[in-house]
């Protein structure tokens, strides 16, 4: 070995100190949202149909501001983001235009799910209020998933899994709830007790992909009541049979 | 016909274990080959739940066909042959539950393991006439839960909690496989809470037609 690269060996071995900063680091991360529902892609209509919306995008972008809701913080991020609409009789998969929606996450409200300018809720928000609709968010009880579980923090009622699933759109997470997909609002029924049934109307405007104009219009919501078979253990609301969804956030390369 | 779910939630394939995957149970079979399950004595258990009392609703299985598991997670895929005989496609009419049960666990056969659901739009098309004929989406309330309902219901004895899956195993072309059930609403002393209304997940169920089926007739 050389003088000079015995040199150089030596200057890399000279120990230095070590500083440990805080990782901002930015990832991509992939927000996907799963649930059923109805409306229209272009001239295809459809009903109860898999939808499926899906953002790529990067922990970078992630926004946080104060919630509205009182407490809590609105997170949102932008990306590329795409629909998938599978009615059984086709799969059709549609690139929206940019900035047409945006992925958020109210921790003050406990909502969350793809926004648009249309409204924060529409397409798609999980576990907003089953009687008051997405203007506020469902309170933590049966049926309102990890989204109601995880509103207000840690709960010794329920699993350790649950209370460790991070708050934000910066982390690996899961959050659940029923499906609201209404750009208007949902009719008001009263019995057994006031609560949402179908969506009253069309959005708008359709938010624009390349395959047409995409549109949802929810039409099951709590409209299914006690009609259905039912155990003698539970009274069942309007809400227990609509349509039931999830926003898996998943952070690649951490 | 197809029938096929998917979850967002933990899974342990060989030594393997995915946290928050998408995880994908399809079975494809023939609806000519659905079945009243029966009990030890031959006889069709009841679905015994039903609000009309004048209703009858039964337990309704579909074993014969073939059984796969697909797990996506950090856009990575894996896809999982499963070997005949475990796993089969199930109709619980009246309580109004739907999805993939197994002979597996501790009882022998499991209605809600490895992924079925309840409530949602599932119990809906549970309670529907030809449930597992007819093309159909929904979502529900989901279960991987060996020992469900966690507090019994007709003649499933719950003891409040799901049995770790890790002792029995779904067999693979890829290893074995487990399903898991990370998050549930507990009661002070740890066992899952309200029976039904207990897990905090929730997934899609689809029935469509098998490519060819329409051609063929079927």
């Amino acid at each position: 070995m050389s003088t000079i690269h015995r040199q150089v060996v030596k200057i890399l071995f000279i120990p230095l100190p070590v500083v440990v900063t805080a990782c901002a680091c930015p990832d991509p991360v992939v927000y996907t949202l799963r649930t059923v529902a109805d409306g229209k892609l272009g001239s295809h209509v459809f009903s109860e149909a898999l939808v499926t919306i899906q953002m790529k995008a990067d922990t970078k972008t992630v926004k946080q501001q104060a919630s509205a809701a009182g407490g809590g913080t609105l997170y949102t991020n932008t990306g590329k983001a795409t629909v998938t609409v599978d009615d059984g009789t086709r799969i059709t998969v549609a690139k929206f235009a940019p900035d047409e929606v945006y992925v958020r996450y109210d921790t003050g409200a406990g909502i969350a799910g793809f926004g648009s300018s249309i409204s924060p809720s529409y397409p798609i928000a999980l576990d907003c209020s089953e009687s008051q609709g997405c203007a506020q968010g469902d309170i933590s009880n049966l049926g309102s998933g990890t989204l109601g579980a995880l509103f207000g923090g840690p709960s010794n009622n329920f699993s350790q899994e649950t209370n460790l699933l991070p708050t934000g759109l910066q982390n690996s997470t899961l959050l659940t709830g029923p499906a609201f997909s209404c750009a208007t609002a949902y009719a008001l029924l009263s019995n057994p007790i006031p609560h949402l049934g179908v969506c009253g109307g069309t959005a708008p405007r359709g938010l624009h992909t390349d395959l047409g104009d995409f549109f949802l219009q929810d039409q099951v919501g709590g409209s299914t009541g006690n009609a259905l078979a039912a155990d003698s253990e539970s009274i069942y609301s309007g809400w227990d049979f609509a349509n039931y969804g999830s926003l898996q956030v998943e952070v690649i390369n951490r | 016909m197809a029938y096929s779910a998917t979850v967002v939630t933990d899974i342990r394939v060989g030594k393997h274990l995915y946290h928050n995957a998408a995880v994908t149970v399809t079975f494809e079979g023939d609806s000519k080959d659905v079945v009243e399950a029966t009990d030890s004595h031959g006889s069709p258990i009841p679905s015994t739940f039903c609000q009309n009392p004048s209703a009858t609703g039964w337990f309704y299985l579909l074993a014969k066909g073939t059984a796969s598991v697909s797990v996506e997670s950090k856009e990575q895929k894996l896809f999982a042959r499963l070997q005949p005989g475990q796993v089969f496609v199930g109709l619980d009419q009246c309580n109004g539950g739907i999805g993939f049960g197994s002979f597996l666990g501790p009882n022998g056969l499991e209605p809600a393991y490895p992924l079925a659901f309840v409530l949602g739009t599932a119990a809906a098309d549970a309670a529907a006439g030809s449930a597992l004929s007819n093309p159909a989406n929904m979502s529900g309330y989901a279960w991987s839960c060996l020992g469900y309902p966690p507090t019994g219901a007709g003649a499933l004895n719950g003891n409040g909690f799901c049995t770790p899956p890790d002792n029995y195993p779904l067999q693979s072309d890829v290893g074995e496989i487990f399903f898991y059930l990370p998050y549930t609403e507990i009661n002070a002393d740890g066992s899952i809470c309200c029976n039904h209304y207990g897990t905090l997940n929730f997934g899609t169920f689809s029935i469509r037609p098998r490519t060819g089926d329409e051609r063929s007739g079927r």
